[in-house]
């Protein structure tokens, strides 16, 4: 703590310093042709590059430096270059619109962009641009950014085809997954194989598995921060695709333009839909299976200074099983829906506030009758949360930022209600509540033009609530009544020390808390899984991670070189009792234990971002292991996280203006599983006995995928183009899940019992069309 | 158009005969070690059979299961006592093949096992003369001494909570002339968690365990609660739209039995253990109550049921 009182005192000492005749340019930034705000452009000055600034997640940037005149870059990767001449005798507002290259040639890479891996404050950091991502080969050709962030270092699968992330050795709900500020709970549809992002909805994902910035809490594995499109505030556009089992439609434009905007965007599954004129005259008449995702956005500018968003996501997954012979029928529609209201104000030149209420849930339920009986499982949870975040540039040596979020937790437990005709009958349990407060304050700061440090620390907060009963000892607490309270101190820190231009070693530690949790008994997510919250017998996990890297540019910044390590300590980690089952009936953190867990490993990362042929390399050692003085006595075994070798090679080439090809080569080690160990027989009928947890391995992973898209761009309003995409090329058998077969017979002497391994995704082509209409000609 | 939907499907199908793909595996099987198997009862009712323990041991996964490797599961020369009220039992050891094939026959038949079919001479351990005393609310004793292990375990006998009334009623859906379906009724004890397990047989049927064959009171607790009982599908019968269901005219049997927690839970375990085979699902490991061992010692207090199908 100490050190956080010297870092603030000294940079104090900095601010005087740099206090006198000091004017501030500040303005948005914007994408030329949409009025889409550019995230992360680098501004400075074309005779120092070392004196510059970032723009921050509205596009919003602020330059303070002193009286002179100036020639101004704006620079962001993809797009034009901008040079403004400066004479700055008084504070100026400077907004500024960026055309993306047309060409391959007119693309002007700015050094300043690929130097940022050398010489940000920020490690342990990825951003996926949905560019980049629409070219890269997709299972059945579902464009999907979740799955594109598997190919980085530290980033595997939950399981083949699944959208759900493993990042560093955390599990799947140790990611906090932020669409346009509100926590998405379950990022995935189809049971995981496809995730809730629409990419023709997104601006922009960014990954942080390394040290998280304190302006970011409640999850101790990552941070996956997805920004949604604004809307193009200058003409209309149509975008779309049709797909073997889904389609897209994107409309956007303004509303009043240059001044305000829309988008909405939906898309939804169809290969049942299809089905049903052969299944209406059957005995399933009815049955059918599909999701959507329905996402919208407003904004406005009030003034120079104000700007409102309101963004909203509403998916569903959606399956219906009916048997008519039987009058039997099942509904089972689950998904989440956010929404967001953001007020941007311009306190100062170089003070920019954002306010946000966001509200935010997770609903699962099903239905099943058959005559007289019925049986109805409801579970969820719903967020209401305010935040609010202060971006202050007093000068070009500092970026401060703070802010408080506070959020309203409901939980919800599996509730059922079920009757026999006669009688209705329900669980007892309750839902649960809780406040969870925030505060931080970061700085991140240029010491010297080769030093930076970005340091922090957030404070976090949880109490759980009444109406609750206690475990521990019945006691009854009211609406409101506090029962447990958690405060957690999360000090975080990154260091940058630039050896020269083009090398640097960074550093970092962070401390961070996680309040809700989610134990699922599979490998992966389901819809079925319940997120808890801490209570007075669960306590919070916290998570520290240690990380250290080295980062260097070489051949003129042509390749992009990383290595970097981590160690990961992790306390409070849940899973469920061994020979759990599940139990409607009872509270589910009963059957909870819980544990320490570590993670370590080492990550290589290689990239060529400039030319034609781009792309990266990307290999992952690492290990990560978990023990729970309830399971195997203490014993410490792999977590089903643990991937000790994981590597990624993606290469795009872009043949001509027309045709460009990727593909995609996946490594990893197997998944670990729990073995059989012997056989037993009860009942005249073999059971099984299973070794020691997650002692045993499937075979190695690996697949090549390849892309060709052929676009039709020909500079009119509408335009097209094809995706063939094929997953697998070489149809290699990768087992996705394995299962016994074994002869029930067992007294007649012929019974024997195997394992069959089987192979979901071998190879399978797809084909996609997508398209775009501009009510202005580009 | 439907043609071209048709064309869709032909290339769906396709595609999927491309994904789906199964192959057989031997893992690795090295670190196997055998481990004692209990398998005994105490059952309280007019029809129940004399205490019996079943000591095997457990084998290799991977084994192909022939009637050498099974005959030598079986335990010999095992000590078996259980003690109840502070008097210890001693039960005798027997092998099937030592009884007349009428006696053998029979007593398969009470196992629930088809005596054709039985290749293997099953041995026991039982208390033949039927000394043990056996009634509600006991609590008993197992010691199992096999060479130098020590096997031991507990369980009661809890009360019988029978069922009130057992009636037919037509088939939920279409009508069916050939099928009913059968409910009962019960008056569930208040303030105490009951738990229970039942059997069914169809005509000339053996009584066999549905694959679900515990459950407890939690929904009904202290309710008179009325139920469907399915009937058990035999191992190796595939799923029909009729199955569960009790075929008309036929006499059949339904045995109902109250069991204890530890009973209730190495059931519950050990069948969702057998359903547990899904891309998604997780291993569950059984929860015996024997300690040094696997398997189940359990009581249990149990009525069966004859019934004329309407």
């Amino acid at each position: 703590m100490r050190f956080f009182v010297v870092l603030f005192f000294s940079l104090f000492l900095q601010l005087t310093l740099f206090s006198q005749k000091n004017y501030t340019i500040n303005g948005y930034i914007t994408e030329k042709g949409s009025g889409e705000s550019l995230i992360g452009v680098n501004i400075f000055l074309k005779n120092n590059a070392k004196i510059g600034t970032v723009s921050n997640t509205y596009g919003f940037y602020s330059l303070t430096i002193p009286e002179g005149n100036y020639e101004i870059v704006f620079s962001y990767i993809g797009y034009n270059n901008e040079i403004i001449a400066v004479q700055l005798s008084s504070d100026q507002t400077i907004n500024v619109s960026l055309g993306s290259g047309i060409t391959l040639d007119e693309i002007v890479i700015s050094s300043e962009d690929v130097k940022r891996n050398v010489q940000s404050n920020e490690m342990g950091t990825q951003e996926m641009n949905v560019e980049t991502v629409k070219k890269l080969p997709a299972l059945f050709g579902e464009v999907d950014i979740l799955k594109s962030l598997q190919l980085m270092p530290g980033i595997s699968s939950a399981t083949e085809g699944a959208a759900g992330l493993y990042v560093r050795g955390g599990g799947p709900d140790q990611n906090l997954v932020l669409l346009d500020e509100a926590i998405v709970y379950n990022t995935g549809h189809l049971l995981g194989f496809f995730s809730v992002f629409n990419s023709d909805a997104i601006k922009n994902t960014k990954l942080i598995k390394g040290s998280m910035p304190a302006e970011y809490g409640g999850r101790i594995s990552s941070v996956i921060d997805v920004q949604m499109k604004e809307g193009n505030d200058e003409n209309f556009e149509l975008e779309g695709g049709i797909g073997l089992i889904s389609s897209r439609l994107t409309v956007q434009g303004p509303i009043d333009k240059g001044k305000s905007s829309f988008i909405v965007s939906g898309r939804r599954t169809y290969a049942l839909d299809l089905a049903q004129p052969f299944i209406k005259n059957t005995d399933f008449a009815g049955t059918n299976y599909y999701f959507y995702d329905l996402n919208s956005k407003v904004n406005y500018r009030l003034s120079s200074k104000d700007r409102i968003y309101l963004s909203t996501y509403f998916g569903r997954d959606v399956f219906t099983f009916n048997n008519n012979e039987r009058d039997f029928s099942i509904k089972l529609p689950y998904g989440n829906g956010t929404g967001t209201l953001r007020w941007n104000h311009v306190l100062r030149k170089n003070m920019f506030s954002n306010f946000s209420l966001i509200y935010n849930n997770y609903k699962f339920s099903l239905t099943a009758d058959q005559d007289a009986f019925q049986v109805s499982v409801r579970s969820g949870i719903e967020d209401f949360s305010c935040k609010a975040d202060i971006d202050f540039y007093p000068n070009t040596n500092h970026h401060i930022k703070g802010g408080f979020r506070y959020t309203y937790h409901i939980l919800t437990p599996n509730l059922v209600n079920a009757s026999n005709g006669e009688v209705d009958f329900s669980t007892k349990l309750e839902s649960k509540y809780g406040h969870e407060n925030e505060i931080y304050i970061l700085d991140d700061w240029k010491i010297r033009s080769n030093i930076g440090v970005n340091y922090g620390l957030r404070v976090s907060n949880f109490i759980q609530v009444g109406p609750y009963t206690s475990g521990v000892n019945n006691k009854k607490y009211g609406s409101g009544e506090f029962v447990k309270s958690y405060v957690v101190p999360e000090p975080r820190l990154v260091f940058n020390y630039g050896i020269d231009d083009n090398q640097s070693i960074k550093g970092g530690v962070n401390v961070s808390a996680q309040y809700i949790h989610l134990v699922s008994n599979s490998g992966t997510t389901l819809p079925t899984d319940i997120w808890v919250p801490s209570t007075e017998r669960v306590k919070p996990q916290i998570g520290t991670q240690y990380s250290i890297g080295y980062f260097r540019n070489i051949f003129d910044d042509k390749i992009e070189f990383s290595v970097e390590t981590y160690y990961k300590d992790l306390k409070n980690q849940l899973d469920y009792r061994e020979s759990y089952v599940e139990d409607f009936s009872a509270d589910v953190e009963e059957e909870f234990v819980s544990g320490k867990g570590r993670a370590y490993g080492l990550e290589l990362f290689l990239a060529k971002k400039k030319g034609r042929i781009n792309g990266w390399i990307g290999y992952t050692l690492s290990r990560t292991e978990r023990s729970y003085d309830q399971i195997e006595n203490g014993r410490v075994f792999p977590a089903v996280y643990d991937r000790p070798h994981d590597a990624s090679v993606v290469l795009n080439y872009e043949i001509n203006k027309k045709w460009q090809i990727s593909s995609v080569f996946v490594y990893a080690t197997g998944r670990n599983y729990t073995p059989i160990k012997s056989l037993f027989i009860i009942d005249s009928k073999p059971n099984v006995e299973y070794g020691p947890r997650n002692s045993a391995r499937l075979k190695d992973y690996h697949r090549l995928d390849f892309s060709l898209i052929y676009a039709n761009n020909k500079n009119k309003k509408f335009n097209s183009s094809w995706a063939f995409s094929v997953y697998n090329i070489y149809n290699r058998k990768n087992t996705f899940f394995s299962f016994t077969d074994i002869d029930n017979d067992v007294f007649s002497g012929n019974a024997q019992a195997k394992q069959v391994n089987v192979a979901l995704f071998t190879l399978i082509p797809s084909i996609t069309w997508n398209f775009n209409w501009n009510s202005k000609k580009i | 158009m439907k043609k071209n939907i048709a064309y869709y499907f032909i290339l769906l199908g396709v595609l999927f005969n491309l994904v789906a793909c199964e192959e057989e595996v031997v893992p690795d099987n090295s670190d196997f070690e055998e481990q004692y198997v209990i398998e005994s009862y105490l059952e309280n009712s007019t029809e129940a059979f004399p205490p019996y323990l079943f000591l095997t041991k457990s084998i290799g996964f991977y084994s192909k299961i022939d009637v050498s490797i099974l005959q030598k599961l079986f335990v010999s020369g095992a000590d078996v006592k259980i003690t109840v009220d502070n008097n210890v039992y001693k039960l005798d050891e027997i092998c099937l093949n030592q009884l007349p094939e009428e006696i053998r026959k029979e007593i398969l038949v009470e196992l629930g096992l088809n005596s054709d079919s039985v290749q293997v001479d099953l041995c026991a351990y039982i208390d033949i003369n039927r000394k043990i005393p056996i009634a509600k609310g006991k609590i008993y004793e197992l010691e199992v001494v096999v060479r130098k292990d020590t096997i031991r375990s507990t369980t009661r006998i809890p009360d019988l909570i029978p069922l009130d009334s057992i009636w037919f009623d037509k088939l939920p859906g279409k009508p069916n002339d050939t099928f009913a379906q059968m409910f009962a009724r019960i008056n569930d004890i208040p303030d105490q968690t009951d738990y229970y397990r039942f059997f069914t047989a169809g005509q000339d049927e053996l009584l066999i365990p549905d694959n679900s064959s515990v459950f407890n009171d939690f929904f009904f607790n202290g309710q008179n609660f009325k139920f469907t009982i399915p009937k058990a599908r035999p191992a190796g019968e595939g799923f029909s739209d009729t199955a569960g269901y009790f075929r008309k005219g036929d006499t059949v049997r339904v045995k109902w039995c109250n069991i204890d927690r530890e009973h209730f839970d190495f059931w519950n375990t050990l069948e969702v253990s057998r359903t547990r085979q899904g891309p998604f699902s997780s291993y569950v490991r059984i929860d015996g109550n024997i300690q040094n061992g696997l398997g189940l010692f359990g009581g249990q207090n149990c009525e069966t049921y004859t019934i004329l199908v309407k």
